[in-house]
């Protein structure tokens, strides 16, 4: 997962809870564990696009899971309660987003909307950030847009504005919704995993290519034809054996699909 | 099982759009300005979304019904299909629902009169009858409870004395058909293909079996049976899987009562096998023997030649050769 949030107290449950480690203060502080990377961004647009394209950089597997978490202001909701936005819009622009809420959670889902100042005036059924446009569309350059999404915690309303908001309370209107996130969390992850193309199949083709040279058109049949073998269920070690018999990439594509054909036919 | 529903604000009013969200208390209406905003987005991922779709209601304000070539019916030679709604409830591998659209929202056109309009015009333009197909971009009857379509159209159809519809279907959810008078001109068409292949590929479809009993009690009422032999997917026994099947469908089925049977083997366009192969790059279908011709993936042309010649041969014990159309790649 890779969380960008905007403040250190809220990002600090997060940290606890993962027992992510700093592993970088320059240009953004950085945290990581396992597969969890964390950036603390500090607020507003610009900061937020670039803290994701830092985040980005960090890493070249595209479809990872992708969260924007924070305060907000919100026109209905409670103090304290957690949303997910189902659709974010933003003050400077035109254009909206409707991250695809497609997990089981207990989230309410409400519209959001991302402004250039912090905002006093509240309408029902929307929330307040300064951030989530800016993630959201930063972060789809490298991945589906079910695997971002935008949870925020209510920290003022029209019964209890900003100016009376104290930033102590952060941590703890996070810390009381970690297990619920975490839920989120691992749908998220383990989603992501399910539209990965399998390790085997670009190990296999890494180690072809390094016996043969293939042109750019032959080295897209080759993993065409890798996956294909996989999709087959066919051990794709022999197709590392084909590789090292045969004289060239040509002969390669060749072999490979001679040895697939009476495989083809579907079950 | 909606959880979301996305409305256009131009449709919140409409009395259709009223009626569904009285049927979905709990889901969570967001609004939109135009269907598109949520739809069209590229970056979305069809196989995700097919976890948990969630409904948008819109009006359709372009083009309402759409020429389809003769050699795609059944019969007739003014052919039309429209579309009240974009997607399925069901999963079928090989649907190129998944390689059109980019997103697997089911999107609902609520302007049901809009459509009418159109139809009728359309079928006033000629003295030759009108076929209207309903099933082009969704299953016509497994989303009922939610659109209310044949509820709707059946009537609407029944006035009509120049047009057919068919209904194409895998749902055996009948009961809107079996409620009311059967419709001279309407069929009720079932797609088949053979349970093991079915289970393999058509994610969410009732059985063959309770397709095939939904089908007879239609029969026995005295509804048209049209059935569907599309895609033909060549697998090993192909020839006793589908005996088995045509064995299973026709047994039971009166001939008079059968209106037509269409056989295609799988094919798709090649930009939208494309997409399809890259979200489920795990699907063994997608590794068969096919070529791209045209613009079209398809099986060779000797692999199709065959299939369906083995298919009319098992199908000539069952049903009149005249009632066997072939839908060309
Ligand atoms: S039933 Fe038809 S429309 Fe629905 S997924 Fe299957 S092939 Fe596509």
């Amino acid at each position: 997962m890779n969380f960008v949030i905007a403040f250190p107290g809220e990002a600090q449950p997060i940290i606890d809870f993962y027992d992510l480690q700093k592993v970088g203060k320059q240009p953004f502080p950085y945290y990581q564990i396992d597969n969890h990377k964390l950036v603390i961004s500090g607020m507003g647009r610009e900061r937020t696009a670039q803290a994701v394209n830092y985040l980005k950089n960090e890493s070249s597997t595209p479809n990872q899971a992708w969260i924007n978490l924070g305060i907000a202001g919100h026109g209905s909701l409670e103090i304290g309660q957690p949303f997910l936005a189902g659709k974010i819009e933003d003050d400077l622009s035109e254009n909206c987003f409707y991250p695809p809420q497609i997990y089981d959670h207990t989230f309410p889902v409400t519209c959001l909307k991302t402004c250039s100042q912090p905002c006093s005036f509240y309408e029902p059924d929307l929330g307040y950030d300064m951030e989530a446009h800016a993630f959201y569309s930063t972060v789809l350059s490298v991945s589906t847009r079910e695997l971002v999404q935008v949870i925020k915690i209510v920290s003022d309303n029209p019964g209890s504005p900003l100016a009376s908001f104290s930033p102590k309370e952060v941590p703890r209107l996070i810390e009381n919704h970690l297990e619920t996130i975490a839920l989120l969390v691992n749908q998220m992850e383990k989603t992501s995993l399910t539209i990965q193309l399998e390790p085997e199949i670009s190990n296999t083709y890494e180690k072809v290519r390094e016996i043969h040279h293939f042109s750019s058109t032959r080295s897209h049949q080759l993993h065409d034809l890798i996956r294909q073998a996989h999709a087959l269920g066919l051990y794709l070690g022999e197709i590392e054996s084909i590789a090292q018999s045969a004289k060239d990439g040509a002969e390669v594509i060749s072999s490979i699909n001679l040895w697939m054909g009476p495989s083809r036919q579907f079950r | 099982m909606i959880e979301i529903i996305y409305m256009e604000d131009g449709v919140r009013e409409h009395p259709r759009s009223r009626q569904i969200l009285a049927r979905f208390p709990q889901a969570k209406v967001l609004p939109c300005t135009h269907y598109k905003e949520v739809f069209n987005p590229s970056g979305q991922s069809f196989r995700l979304q097919k976890k948990k779709p969630a409904l948008i209601l819109a009006r359709q304000t372009s083009k309402l019904i759409h020429p389809i070539p003769p050699s795609y019916g059944v019969g007739g030679t003014r052919n039309f299909y429209f579309s009240h709604l974009l997607n399925c409830l069901y999963d079928c591998r090989y649907c190129f629902l998944q390689g059109m659209y980019p997103s697997a929202h089911y999107l609902m056109f609520v302007n049901f009169e809009d459509f009418e309009e159109e139809i009728v015009s359309a079928s006033q333009n000629s003295e030759e009858p009108s076929w209207f197909f309903s099933g082009y971009d969704c299953d016509s009857l497994a989303l009922e409870s939610v659109t209310g379509f044949a509820d709707h159209f059946l009537p609407f159809f029944k006035k009509l004395d120049n047009a057919w519809i068919e209904l194409r279907t895998k749902s055996v959810a009948t009961r809107v058909l079996r409620d009311r008078e059967p419709l001279e001109r309407a069929v009720v068409a079932f797609s088949f293909t053979p349970q093991e292949i079915s289970t393999q590929l058509e994610h969410g479809v009732p059985s063959v079996d309770a397709r095939i009993r939904a089908m007879l009690q239609l029969a026995e009422l005295g509804w048209k049976i049209g059935l569907r032999i599309d895609p033909l997917i060549d697998c090993t026994d192909f020839k006793d899987r589908y005996a088995k099947l045509f064995e299973n469908i026709f047994t039971d089925l009166p001939e008079h009562t059968i209106h037509s049977v269409s056989l295609g083997a799988f094919r798709m366009p090649t930009g939208f096998f494309k997409k399809i192969e890259k979200h489920y790059p795990e699907e063994p279908l997608f590794a068969s023997d096919l070529e791209s011709k045209g613009g079209v993936i398809a099986y060779r042309e000797n692999t199709e030649k065959r299939l369906k010649h083995t298919c009319f041969e098992l199908l000539e014990k069952w049903v009149s050769p005249s009632k066997i159309f072939s839908c060309e790649t």
